[in-house]
């Protein structure tokens, strides 16, 4: 039951992040390429973001208590406490950033709101995948 | 959901000051908005709590002895409270238009609210099961909520305002890097 739920807790966290960066990256790469409608993709990928968001929080302190987290002087303890900054700084700037997406008057210009997307789903990208790379150190060395 | 999130962007432009210090928004605020700002603050207090308890090593030891399933649903407890009242709160007052006094004073009574309304979902989630079951003793329970009850307003109240103040800071930011049509050069 336990290993089940552990395995469970860790799919859920990797599944999580496929959303947080597939969708950030499929925006991005929609309103470099000018591709649909990107004011109600961007819309759809909030919402998705945000339930990904809270599910990634809870799994990921799950897996924190299912592995045993060795203590903050090591270097996989600082190493953890520079990701969880991250994630708190991401946290504040994609409520700015979704803020912003609602807020977006749908009289703007095809060229600000496609510079506009460009800009906060790359950075958004960006951001996300080095959280990728700061999980896969944490998890293999 | 399209049309009522563009509508923010359209604020009554004659509303008096004095009319919006008392009255509720006209315009419902936007369930995305909602959403984002609940989830958000949601998880920044988690973080707001993990990250100095794991910096200074007391985590590490209480972590492994978590019952991760009691955790998930804690979780999603915090989460349905906090996004129910930020829901019905921005429905009473507009962050936009509002004085900062009457937002304090919504987003200190809101916080105190969840406080409360946490503390006891838990006492009566988690504290009369077990009373049940072992040998716990309801009237330590009921003391439990007694005394907890005044102190989870209070820390409430105190993560309400802290959240105001996060949620304006972004809504301000967001207001400033919102893309707007460039004005009529004519």
């Amino acid at each position: 039951m336990s290993q089940s739920l552990h395995l469970a807790i860790r799919t859920l966290h990797v599944l999580g992040m496929a959303v947080l960066v597939g969708g950030a990256a499929g925006v991005w790469i929609a309103a470099r390429r000018s591709i649909g409608d990107r004011t109600d993709l961007a819309r759809s990928y909030e919402w998705a973001f945000w339930a990904a968001l809270g599910v990634m929080l809870v799994t990921g302190i799950g897996n924190l208590g299912a592995l045993g987290a060795p203590g903050p002087a090591t270097d996989w303890g600082q190493l953890l406490l520079a990701k969880l900054s991250l994630v708190t700084v991401l946290v504040l700037a994609s409520m700015v950033r979704t803020l912003a997406v609602v807020r977006t008057d749908e009289t703007v210009s095809p060229t600000r709101l496609a510079t506009f997307h460009e800009r906060a789903y790359g950075l958004t990208t960006l951001a996300l995948l080095a959280l990728v790379v700061l999980a896969e150190v944490l998890a293999h060395g | 959901m399209g049309e009522t999130e563009a509508s923010e962007a359209i604020q009554p432009a004659g509303e008096s000051a004095a009319t919006a210090e008392t009255a509720a928004p006209e315009t419902p605020t936007p369930p995305l908005t909602v959403w984002t700002l609940s989830t958000g603050n949601t998880v920044l207090f988690v973080l707001a709590l993990v990250l100095p308890s794991y910096a200074s090593g007391g985590l590490s030891d209480v972590l492994p002895n978590l019952n991760t399933a009691l955790g998930v649903g804690i979780f999603l407890y915090l989460w349905i409270v906090v996004w129910t009242t930020t829901r019905w709160l921005l429905g009473q007052v507009d962050p936009d238009e509002d004085s900062l006094a009457r937002l304090a004073l919504w987003g200190g009574a809101c916080g105190a609210f969840d406080g409360i309304v946490f503390l006891l979902g838990i006492v009566l989630g988690l504290g009369l099961p077990a009373a049940l079951v072992t040998s716990l003793q309801l009237l330590s329970i009921a003391l439990f909520a007694a005394i907890g009850t005044p102190i989870a307003a209070v820390v409430g109240a105190v993560v309400g305002l802290v959240a105001l103040v996060v949620d304006l800071a972004v809504l301000w930011v967001a207001d400033r890097v919102t893309p707007r049509p460039r004005p009529d050069r004519r």
